[in-house]
């Protein structure tokens, strides 16, 4: 791989791939791997998107690491992927088979010299919130992504690059990295096809008015609980509870958090359920004596994964309580009180635990952020397949899936992409 | 004493090693062991300032072996190799240990004995490298046709989009047409589209394609060569063979519906029907829906007919998977029914509503328009019985407290779910792994998720596991974008670390064809006498034939028995 020299202002490529996820990095590298050229652009300061996040994950509940590694490994080991980190597609014209891309390049006020050293931020006097960890931590105004950063390189907070005090940083660095006069860069990049990529946000949980998140410190979402289960989250791997630091004896997850409702997404996500009976096994491994509450609608492990839903039944520490929770109320001691009419008896269960998870679910990145093409999106913001042929949404900016799925999905976006682009490069 | 000249570094991974383990201690400690010429730490080996060091000293010192003690050799055996190529050296006199996997990681609270386990790691490393032979991949030419192996939807997409990247594809299909499943059903969830016209449209694109020769009624009977260069057999109507070229395959064999066991949830009583039977009912339907010449107004569907089973004394091998698409496909089903006839009254026994992703919209569609759903216990399942000539079933409704209720439908629908293909005959020409729940497995199902073990077969469709039609078409693209990737540069290098025989030793005792699970071992003939030899492309180097050989006659490439010895008796050795 190789990211463009700031000075270049024009690229051509076969296939121009928005978002480094993990969709986004598989139909790079498999188009790239056919031969063709690709530009892969993302908006953030890293390539890893959600799954770079998240803690294990299935089938074989596994760190990320090594799947990112090779990823990463097929990435770097390949001249015909440019990569654009810290960019944002501002504007596209032409129509399939030709396409002409404006590409906003952000400073990162930090160059490829930068060897991740670290110096700079160990005299680093100031701090942000650090949206990795969804902001339950801090990180210095200078820093990593992330361990598995892709390109591992530092960057500026860049409402921080004019500070004073960003000097010491300056001075700390042996290898002349820093840039701080950076600027943003416009650059215009000459394509056959568009492979959408740019994946999901969760939903925000702070619209479930009745169930207590942002005001009790202890209700918080799966994807918060995925950092606080990670070796390198903010409390190393500790799951505690955020109001105090406490170990748990008792946890309630709340699937369908925000999903199959009307009033908020009436899809489902598909994998909030295996989500939460996985996480179950991270509060199994860590308090063997605690008590795990699911509250759910229908348990959706769909095809191979039925397996695992059946060792969770089996296992007497967790219990599926059958009903929706309506109800997320303070109990005092930062514990909190979940209420759900049960659905198998009909009465109003009440059930008081150290901490609650929001299994939210998942809303594409597109539902906000429109792609600047003329592609239709359905009503949630998803794009729909086949509604241009030159623009081929994959992973989850077409429905929400798994990570499994998200692979082969985007495999074969590889090739449509490849295929209207036929003739370039 | 050996006259090697040995480069060692020891990559502290960030501090994914050196948090746990003393690399500098390492270092000192085989800095002076026999044969090392170069030893240092280095913060990340594989960065591109570490690997310049590295082609740097290797060429200042003239190095002939190098050792990178880092992470696991999956992740960056090839990007030493490449060091090694870049700097003169013999790829194959590169030696990888993995400290960070086998020690580092799994030794977080003992950072003493994880230091003295990384040194005995790295020695082995050194004894290896020590004995460590230059050799040479082989390159093979590779053919640009595709064998597809069934012509259902996901067969019939993979060809066209082969075609369209101009490869040559050969199509077979063991039945008399074309189009599989998708070929019998008429609306599809979620978009409504007609299977058979899908179908039909599919099979034009197909015949549209010159490149593209389907043959039906055909089977694949052998298969020879491989990666890049398989020779392959087909037997077209039981009589004809042809025999044909491809450099890779694309398995898209598809599913079977389960067939439900006589009695089953009343199966075999009239009225009692599979959701396949059902939706050809329905696709046959104009007007108001009727059964046997009789209407039907009440249906009741029963659901996880041959999924989610749990393993029980009479069922010992149970589908123990969830089918994926069956719920979706009840839930429009019964929209379609509704269609017909808004006047029908619909009962969905279900255990958990699988409608995910924005399948759920059609199940809350079919709730509006008055289907009822009623939750069972799997424990309690429903029961179907007949009294004179009307069906009754009984179920326990877990949303009532359990409470019986009885419904007499005119109809029981049983949704039952895929299961894996009887393909015993294909399963043994390609020696393709099955898992246990009977469908073909993929490497790995986040990272190498149509490839098999078998290098350029690839895996598409249901023949995989249960996937509705758009998973299953999604899979095929990924299919067809692995062979092209495969096969558009022309060739494959096939690596050089594979079985040799000491032709003296060798006597013929044919113990090694029997265990080699590849067919790479034919008897040749040398100065007269009968001995095993090696067919370079197919063997794999997995060295199943090493420890059957009563004359030790046979070693891996890479992996010698000196080199193992050698490697044990390090490790083995005295840390100083």
């Amino acid at each position: 791989m190789a990211e463009p020299a700031a000075a270049e202002t024009s690229l051509s490529a076969a296939i121009l791939v928005v978002g480094g996820g993990i969709a986004g990095m598989t139909a790079a590298i498999e188009a790239s791997e056919v031969g063709k050229e690709v530009i892969l652009v993302e908006k953030g300061p890293s390539l890893g998107g959600a799954v770079a996040r998240i803690n294990q994950y299935f089938p074989k509940l596994c760190p990320p690491y090594c799947g990112m590694e090779m990823n990463y490994r097929r990435l770097r080991n390949n001249p015909k992927v440019r990569i654009l980190t810290l960019a944002e597609v501002e504007n596209i014209s032409g129509a399939a088979g030709s396409y002409k891309v404006q590409i906003r390049r952000n400073p990162r006020f930090i160059n490829e010299k930068c060897t991740a050293c670290g110096e700079c931020a160990k005299v680093c006097e100031i701090e942000r919130d650090n949206e990795y960890n969804w902001g339950m931590d801090k990180t210095k105004a200078v820093y990593l992504p992330h361990e598995m950063a892709y390109p591992m390189r530092y960057l500026v907070d860049p409402a921080i690059a004019g500070d004073e005090r960003m000097k010491a940083c300056v001075e700390a660095c042996e290898y002349g990295a820093f840039e701080l006069e950076q600027k943003p860069v416009t650059l215009t990049a000459t394509v056959g096809s568009i492979i959408w990529a740019t994946g999901w946000e969760p939903y925000d949980a702070g619209k479930l008015d009745t169930l207590g998140f942002g005001k009790l410190p202890n209700v918080i979402n799966n994807v918060m609980m995925e950092r606080l289960a990670a070796q390198n989250g903010p409390t190393e791997g500790k799951i505690v509870r955020p109001s105090d630091g406490g170990e748990i004896s008792s946890i309630a997850f709340v699937q369908c958090a925000g999903s199959r409702d009307d009033n908020h997404l009436p899809y489902c996500s598909s994998v909030c359920c295996m989500v939460s009976m996985k996480q179950a096994t991270y509060i199994r491994e860590r308090y063997p004596e605690a008590d795990v509450y699911i509250f759910y609608i229908d348990i959706r492990s769909p095809g191979r994964l039925e397996d695992f839903y059946q060792k969770m039944q089996a296992d007497e520490k967790i219990h599926f309580l059958r009903g929706k929770v309506g109800k997320i109320t303070d109990a005092g001691n930062g514990d909190v009180t979940l209420e759900a009419e049960d659905t198998l008896t009909g009465k109003l269960q009440k059930v008081t635990v150290n901490m609650a998870i929001l299994a939210t679910g998942m809303v594409p990145a597109t539902a906000a952020a429109k792609p600047p093409v003329d592609v239709p999106l359905d009503e949630y913001g998803f794009m729909l397949a086949d509604g241009n042929p030159g623009v081929i949404g994959t992973g989850t900016t077409v429905r929400p899936v798994e990570v499994a799925a998200t692979v082969q999905d985007a495999t074969g976006a590889a090739l449509k992409g490849i295929i209207v682009a036929k003739g370039v490069n | 004493m050996t006259d090697r000249k040995i480069g060692v570094y020891i990559c502290h991974c960030g501090g994914n090693i050196s948090d746990y383990v003393d690399v500098k201690q390492i270092r000192d400690a085989v800095s002076r062991d026999d044969g090392v010429v170069i030893a240092r730490t280095t913060m990340f080996a594989c960065s591109d300032a570490a690997q310049e060091e590295m082609i740097d000293d290797i060429k200042t010192h003239q190095l002939d072996g190098l050792v990178v003690a880092s992470c696991s050799p999956k992740l960056h055996l090839f990007t030493f190799r490449a060091v090694a190529e870049r700097a003169g050296l013999n790829p194959y006199q590169y030696v990888q240990v993995n400290l960070r996997e086998q020690d580092s990681w799994v030794h977080q609270h003992n950072i003493p004995e994880a230091t003295q386990k990384g040194i005995r790691l790295v020695r082995a490393g050194l004894a290896k490298c020590v004995l460590s032979e230059p050799l040479s991949t082989m390159r093979i030419k590779t053919i640009p046709k595709v064998l597809i192996i069934g012509a259902g939807v996901a067969g019939l997409r993979a060809a066209a989009s082969l075609a369209d990247m101009g490869f040559a594809v050969y199509l077979i299909e063991r039945s008399s047409k074309a189009g599989g499943m998708v070929a019998q059903w008429g609306k599809l969830f979620p978009h409504d589209r007609d299977g058979r016209a899908l179908v039909a449209d599919l099979h034009n694109e197909i015949k549209r394609r010159e490149n593209i020769t389907l043959f039906t009624s055909a089977e694949l009977v052998e298969k020879s060569g491989s990666v890049g260069d398989f020779s392959i057999k087909i037997r077209v109507k039981e009589q004809e063979e042809i025999s044909l070229n491809v450099g890779s395959i694309i398995v898209a064999t598809g599913f079977d519906p389960y067939n439900p066991e006589p009695g089953e949830f009343g199966y075999g009583l009239e009225g009692v029907i599979t959701l396949p039977q059902f939706k050809e009912l329905l696709d046959e339907s104009e007007g108001l829906l009727s059964y046997n010449g009789r209407r039907v107004r009440n249906i009741t569907y029963i659901y996880c007919v041959g999924s989610r089973q749990e393993q029980t004394a009479e069922r010992p091998n149970p589908n123990k998977y969830c089918s994926r698409y069956c719920c979706n496909a009840a839930v429009h089903s019964a929209i379609c029914a509704d269609a017909l006839d808004a006047e029908v009254n619909q009962y969905h026994l279900y255990r958990d509503m699988r409608t995910y992703g924005k399948n759920e919209l059609m199940y809350e569609r079919a709730g509006r328009q008055g289907s009822v759903f009623v939750q069972y216990d799997e424990s309690d399942p429903p029961l179907v019985e007949k009294t004179g000539d009307k069906l009754r079933v009984r179920v326990k409704d877990r949303l009532i407290g359990g409470e019986e209720i009885e419904i007499v439908p005119d109809l029981v629908v049983l949704v039952t779910g895929m299961v894996p293909r009887e393909n015993q005959k294909l399963i043994d020409v390609l020696k393709l792994p099955v898992g246990r729940d009977g469908f073909f497995n993929e490497i790995h199902p986040k990272l190498r998720p149509v490839e098999t073990v078998i290098d350029g077969v690839f895996i598409a469709g249901t023949s995989q596991g249960p996937k509705t039609l758009a998973e299953s078409v999604a899979s095929a693209m990924a299919a067809v974008a692995k062979s092209a990737a495969l096969l558009m540069k022309g060739y494959v290098d096939l690596e050089p670390l594979i079985a040799r025989v000491d032709q003296q030793r060798c006597i013929w005792c044919d113990a090694c064809t029997d265990a080699c699970p590849y067919g790479a071992i034919e008897k040749v003939s040398f100065e007269g006498k009968e001995i095993a030899g090696v067919i370079p492309s197919l063997c794999k180097g997995g060295g199943a034939c090493v420890p059957v050989c009563p004359e030790n006659a046979l070693d891996v490439e890479g992996y010698t028995d000196k080199q193992i010895t050698a490697m044990i008796d390090s490790m083995a050795g005295e840390v100083v």
